[in-house]
């Protein structure tokens, strides 16, 4: 019976409202004009509310089986892996979410990473005589995906350069916060997308451990990180 | 054509005639429920702008919080105004309206079908909009980007669903209708009816048969569209006959 309690207070509420317009209307027979007006006024705010919800900020997530099909790829070979082997050409194009370049003007790099043990991403020096007088960093991240659309944008490290200092950052927890419109059920009874209501549990985070940075310094370049905060790429080995 | 035809023509004729002008002056005369439609479907806004549901997922460095919207209150809000609304017609005061016209008691419940039929059409229009407004309510207080979920779409869905929701607000209102005339008819069942209902879902919940089961499955788990029209125009048609037969048994009362 607890059930009902919700459709009973809901019923009261509407009733009283209800009621209070209605139960006046006969009084305002032949000048009760006001409905009217309420109405097409509120068809106009409907109309303009309607046209203005087209250009509002919004992303359209994709459906479940495209979801499915996002999420459950082939096991790819993990990021960090194949930056450590010194594959990063092999690293998948959609898992770089962005990149940085800085100055390095003297040949030594001091790294300082700002993040707890094991919560952030596994940070790759590369010395390679492709960069000349300055850093390149890459942040890679598998995909994460929030009832199937890619937000892993909203998650990446902060990198800061300060003359020789290189900071990489990783604010902790990062809380990001979606609002998410989904059809209403007259229109999702017949659609056969009935079970996607209320789809709370489809964020799918990928491998959260599979994150990484990529720096890529000077041939030559000493560099000075704190014990363990980074891996240094040697393609001999 | 001969003399008896021609009668049954012209009658014809002026009982549709006379239901036209009952609708019509019930238009003018109820204008103002659209009053409570759009007072109860902006309430319905504001109640749904704490959204219908939160998703939360964190990792180790991470919260991803997800609050869903949708304009679901509304159309509920809408479906109890359309039960209320036919209920309120009902009172002696209305339904002494159908005597301004030479009419009958079939002209005036027919009448009174139709006029519900019109502005449950209105209502499920507007509730069908009504997520539009919702939308840019919710984006003006958060000003945060939003995800729409490709949950239903197209045109034909929109239309299968807006006929949907019509309907629904329709069979309530059929049976805002069916409970204000058994209401009419003896002013106990004010009292009784209530408990009446409330008694039977308890006794049929205890024996295992919910109103889950029996009624929102029957109608609301429904995913043919057509079999949702046959059901839904059925239990709409049980509602109003119902109320037609008493609306007579009210006529030989008085």
């Amino acid at each position: 019976m607890m059930v009902l309690l919700p459709i009973l207070v809901l019923a009261f509420v509407v009733a009283v409202t209800a009621s209070a317009s209605v139960g006046t209307m006969k009084m305002r027979l032949g000048q009760g004009k006001t409905g009217l007006w309420m109405l097409k006024g509120y068809l106009i705010l409907l109309g303009v509310s309607m046209m203005v919800s087209v250009f509002l900020p919004s992303e359209t997530t994709a459906s479940m089986d495209e979801e499915r099909t996002n999420s459950k790829q082939p096991s790819e070979a993990s990021i960090p892996m194949l930056i450590a082997e010194g594959e990063v050409d092999e690293v998948n194009g959609n898992h770089l979410v962005k990149e940085w370049s800085f100055e390095l003007p003297d040949h030594e790099l001091r790294l300082e990473s700002s993040m707890e043990i094991g919560t952030g991403p596994d940070i790759f020096i590369e010395k390679t005589p492709q960069v000349k007088g300055k850093i390149h960093a890459s942040y890679y991240r598998s995909p994460i995906y929030v009832d199937g659309l890619k937000v892993q944008e909203e998650f990446k490290p902060t990198l800061n350069m300060n003359q020789d200092t290189l900071t990489v950052r990783v604010q902790n927890p990062v809380n990001v916060d979606y609002q998410m419109f989904t059809s209403e059920f007259p229109f999702t009874q017949f659609s056969g997308k009935r079970g996607d209501r209320g789809r709370g549990t489809h964020i799918d985070w990928g491998e959260e451990a599979v994150s990484a940075v990529y720096i890529q310094v000077p041939a030559g370049t000493e560099i000075n990180g704190e014990n363990g905060n980074y891996h240094l790429i040697d393609p001999a080995s | 054509m001969g003399k008896g035809a021609w009668m049954m023509y012209s009658a014809d004729v002026s009982t549709a005639g006379v239901i036209k002008k009952q609708i019509s002056y019930k238009w003018r005369a109820y204008i103002s429920v659209f009053t409570s439609l759009v007072v109860i479907q902006l309430l319905g806004v504001l109640f749904s702008l704490n959204g219908t549901g939160m998703s939360s997922s964190g990792g180790r460095s991470y919260n991803i919080q997800v609050e869903y919207y949708n304009a679901d209150i509304i159309m509920i809000f809408t479906i109890f105004w359309g039960f209320i609304t036919a209920l309120l017609l009902t009172t002696k005061a209305y339904r002494e309206d159908d005597f301004a016209f030479v009419t009958n008691r079939m002209s005036g419940t027919l009448s009174t079908i139709l006029y519900l039929w019109i502005i449950s059409s209105i209502a499920g229009f507007t509730a069908s909009l009504s997520g539009y407004l919702l939308k840019v309510v919710v984006f003006l207080f958060t000003s945060q980007e939003i995800l729409n979920s490709t949950g239903a779409g197209g045109a034909g869905v929109y239309l299968m669903g807006l006929v949907s929701l019509i309907l629904t607000i329709f069979m309530f209102a059929g049976f805002g209708y069916a409970v204000g005339m058994i209401v009419q008819w003896n002013k106990m069942f004010v009292i009784l009816l209530p408990v009446l209902v409330i008694g039977l879902l308890f006794s049929l919940e205890k024996a295992g048969y919910s109103l889950d089961q029996f009624f929102f499955q029957f109608l609301f788990s429904e995913q043919s569209f057509w079999l949702f029209l046959i059901k839904s125009t059925a239990v709409s048609a049980a509602a109003y006959l119902s109320a037609f037969l008493i609306s007579n048994r009210l006529e030989v009362k008085q």
